[in-house]
């Protein structure tokens, strides 16, 4: 890739994630599967220690796991190693980086019922072996029951009203005591009608009614208007006093 | 018979060259170059042989307007000057379509070249450093850093009340403010930061002075880049604007009933209206400022 030889890689507060400047300054994730764009992002190769390394360029404007990173959240834990529930995975964009992330050691469970994306989702799959694409319907988790074990974290962006009774579903199925989620939440799809401050802090009540203790949420400017992404825990431990 | 005169070895056809004394009369011609030659030639002689003819039997009464309205300037006749003759009314419609066209061409061009510039130049909070970054954009991109509000969660309000940014995020204190990357306090002395191998060779040898000429190298470019991203934004603008304000004038040259409408109230009752089917109003400002805004009365189609 042209321009390379002229980068600076910085580490980023979470593993797997880095930061590249050059030409570009640029969220990215290493990638799994050299020599390979998925959606046709930027690709960047460096030589770390004699060997070729390559990265994607992570678009926050896509992404709304990038922007929520680019925005400063504590931890989105997702992390080499884990294994996680995507759902509302669409094409399989954001799915492949955080495949990156996780790498060989984790899992990802990537959950998309429409099945036009669901192609894509699937073609990107057979490349990265740590993702299993599953073409079902969130709300009904017991169809996919046989396919997924236990889950560190649960990652939603499926734009829907209901979308805190699925993670609900999808949690009390996979996600260990003390696990988490990572919610999306696009004001809009909730209620058009109400503030998008308003619209998070019902959702927020919601997920605490589903068993889970909100962490933080933020808010994707300006990356994305009226969205935002709250973390939870789920089953947190009582705070020993 | 013939197959057996194939089997006869002959003598290979050997064509004439141009003899080395006459070389510098270039190749040899052969007679279907001579024939070319010879009806180009013919060719002209009766074209020159018509012009004489038609001088003979010229007319001496003839008259054009022409010939009285022709000047010469400095002894060089002047051809009529373009665009003396006005254009109709359909024929400019046409253009402005074409030029319409043009720009729609050009603004998409312009969108795509963003879309890439963008999805690799992420406003973090010092990009495009000293200045931040430049540019107010708050959706479009060219705003520098993540400007979205953080809420965390604590556990009731003497928590809140005892809350440290630093010590939450586990960070060196500068750090706190620094959005897209708030390294953990553990991890600033492990920086491993992997920098090109000349770099670091430089940076082995000691030279500061050559890294850090490097490093403002890399932020220069950097800067060049973001420049050139909020350069084109503004292109993109412009372009649009324009093709709007082509577009009104086309309509306006069209068929239909049309009336002014006043004021940017007027023009919002407009759009309204137009979206609930009564009329159709078009506007002819960019960027939602709506300044002329003309109402076409409806018109019943067969
Ligand atoms: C906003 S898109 C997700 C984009 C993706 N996370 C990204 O960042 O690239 C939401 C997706 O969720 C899917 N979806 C909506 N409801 C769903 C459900 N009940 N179960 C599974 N997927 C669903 C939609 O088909 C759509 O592709």
């Amino acid at each position: 890739m042209k321009g390379g030889k002229k980068v600076i890689i910085e580490p980023h507060r979470f593993a797997g994630i880095f930061i590249a400047r050059g030409n570009d300054a640029a969220l990215i994730t290493k990638n799994m599967v050299p020599g390979e764009a998925v959606y046709g992002e930027k690709r960047i190769t460096v030589e770390e220690n004699e060997v070729k390394v390559e990265y994607r360029v992570w678009n926050p404007f896509r992404s709304k796991l990038a922007a929520a990173v680019l925005g400063g959240v504590d931890n989105i834990w997702i992390k080499p190693g884990a294994k996680v529930l995507y759902l509302g995975a669409a094409s399989g964009t954001s799915v492949s980086h955080v495949a990156d992330i996780v790498g060989d050691e984790g899992t990802v469970y990537a959950v998309e019922f429409s099945h036009r994306p669901g192609r894509d989702l699937i073609n990107m799959a057979k490349k990265r072996t740590n993702v299993i694409p599953i073409i079902e319907d969130a709300r009904h988790p017991l169809k996919y029951r046989m396919l997924i074990g236990m889950v560190d974290v649960i990652f939603a962006d499926v734009a829907q009203p209901d979308q805190a009774r699925i993670v609900g579903l999808n949690a009390h199925l996979f996600l260990k005591n003390e696990g988490h989620c990572v919610i999306s939440i696009k004001a809009n799809c909730i209620d058009s009608t109400a503030a998008p401050e308003a619209v998070f802090a019902k959702e927020v009540k919601k997920l605490k009614d589903e068993h889970f203790k909100p962490l933080e949420q933020i808010t994707l400017e300006p990356y994305e208007r009226d969205h935002a992404v709250v973390i939870a825990q789920y089953r947190a431990a009582k705070k020993a006093k | 018979m013939s197959s057996l005169r194939n089997a006869v070895q002959r003598r290979p056809y050997k064509e004439r060259a141009q003899p080395k004394a006459r070389e510098q009369l270039g190749l040899l011609e052969k007679h279907k170059d001579y024939t070319l030659r010879a009806r180009d030639y013919n060719a002209k002689q009766r074209r020159v042989k018509a012009l004489r003819d038609k001088a003979a039997n010229r007319n001496p009464e003839e008259f054009y307007f022409g010939m009285v309205r022709a000047r010469t300037k400095e002894g060089v006749h002047q051809l009529a000057p373009e665009g003396s003759k006005p254009i109709a009314p359909r024929a400019m419609r046409a253009l402005k379509a074409q030029d319409a066209a043009y720009l729609a061409v050009r603004g998409a061009a312009e969108s795509k070249k963003i879309a890439r510039l963008r999805a690799a130049l992420h406003r973090f909070d010092d990009a495009g450093e000293p200045d931040g970054g430049g540019g107010s954009g708050e959706l479009d991109g060219t705003g520098a850093g993540a400007s979205g509000t953080h809420t965390i969660f604590v556990d009731g309000p003497a928590a809140a009340a005892a809350f440290d940014a630093a010590e939450h995020f586990g960070t060196a204190p500068e750090l706190a403010a620094r959005r897209f990357n708030r390294l953990r306090t553990e991890d600033l002395a492990a920086k491993a930061v992997s920098v090109p191998r000349e770099v670091r060779a430089l940076a082995d040898a000691g030279d500061v002075r050559a890294v850090d000429r490097w490093v403002s190298g890399v932020r220069k470019r950097q800067r060049a880049s973001y420049a050139e991203l909020e350069q084109r934004v503004g292109r993109e603008a412009r372009i649009r604007a324009d093709a709007e304000r082509i577009e009104l004038q086309r309509q306006l040259m069209g068929k239909g009933a049309k009336k002014k409408l006043r004021g940017a109230g007027a023009a919002a009752a407009a759009a309204a209206a137009s979206g609930a089917g009564a009329g159709e109003a078009r506007v002819g400002a960019p960027s939602g400022v709506p300044r002329r805004v003309f109402k076409w009365k409806p018109e019943r189609k067969r």
